[in-house]
């Protein structure tokens, strides 16, 4: 009998990521990047029934740099990926780890009450979430 | 932030109602080329059968995406495209960049942040 006690999204998530507006440049988010030392920027509700968007470095190398875009004159809701693919705080990781395996990402947003308490990958299920209960 | 252009052909005489139409419905600005000469549908003639050059002005606006579809159609009603034959018609292209729009940009901001 496996009498696995389960660890939830909030116990494993890291706070590596920063807010940015939507109304801000790439060269001014990439700025907040960099004084952050995060790769991971959320785009701000701008009221309770607005969604969070999100954008990733690599969105910005594939939108931006690759197709020659000007990152004074893109903004970021431009490239934003909006609404973003959010998992709630009390899921098991075991889900969690399904659940990114079925759509194909390797991070996620945790989600509380509407709010973002901090973000979980797989290094995160992996490392804090697998062995933590021997 | 992405543009679109609107390119209008009217007839000269309605060049004015149509251009405060535009900026009433969020056109930042708006370039008048005067003298272009067109025909519809059907081609005008004098009642002595001679060709009629209609007098056309091309109307360019550059405006902002989410404006675009708004501002297009209120040329449209405006200038009675739709209800009178040969009065007129306008475009929307996408625009790849666009520079020296600074100072719209700064305004437009304000303007469509809800829409984000």
């Amino acid at each position: 009998m496996n009498t696995r006690k389960p660890v939830f999204n909030k116990d494993v998530l890291n706070n590596n990521f920063a807010y940015v507006d939507g109304m801000r440049t790439v060269a001014e988010a990439i700025n907040v990047a960099t004084t952050n030392q995060v790769n991971i920027l959320i785009v701000e509700k701008r009221h309770d029934h607005d969604e969070y968007g999100m954008v990733l470095l690599s969105d910005i190398a594939r939108k931006v740099l690759a197709v020659d875009k000007s990152p004074e004159r893109t903004n970021i809701y431009e490239i934003m990926n909006k609404p973003v693919f959010s998992v709630p705080a009390e899921m098991d990781v075991r889900y969690t780890a399904r659940l990114f395996e079925r759509f194909d990402i390797n991070k996620a947003p945790v989600i509380e009450n509407g709010k973002i308490l901090g973000f979980v990958s797989y290094d995160d299920i992996v490392l804090k979430g697998m062995c933590s209960q021997k | 932030m992405r543009f679109k252009l609107i390119v209008a052909f009217v007839d000269d005489d309605c060049t004015d109602k149509v251009m405060d139409a535009a900026r009433e419905a969020g056109a930042t600005g708006a370039t008048v080329i005067n003298h272009a000469r067109g025909e519809g549908i059907k081609k005008r003639k004098t009642f002595m059968g001679l060709g009629l050059d209609i007098q056309r002005d091309v109307i360019l606006f550059l405006v902002e995406e989410h404006m675009s579809r708004h501002i297009l159609e209120t040329i449209s009603t405006v200038g009675e495209f739709d209800t009178n034959s040969g009065k007129g018609i306008a475009i929307q292209l996408d625009v790849e960049d666009a520079v020296g729009v600074a100072h719209q940009v700064e305004e437009l901001s304000k303007e469509i942040e809800d829409q984000i």
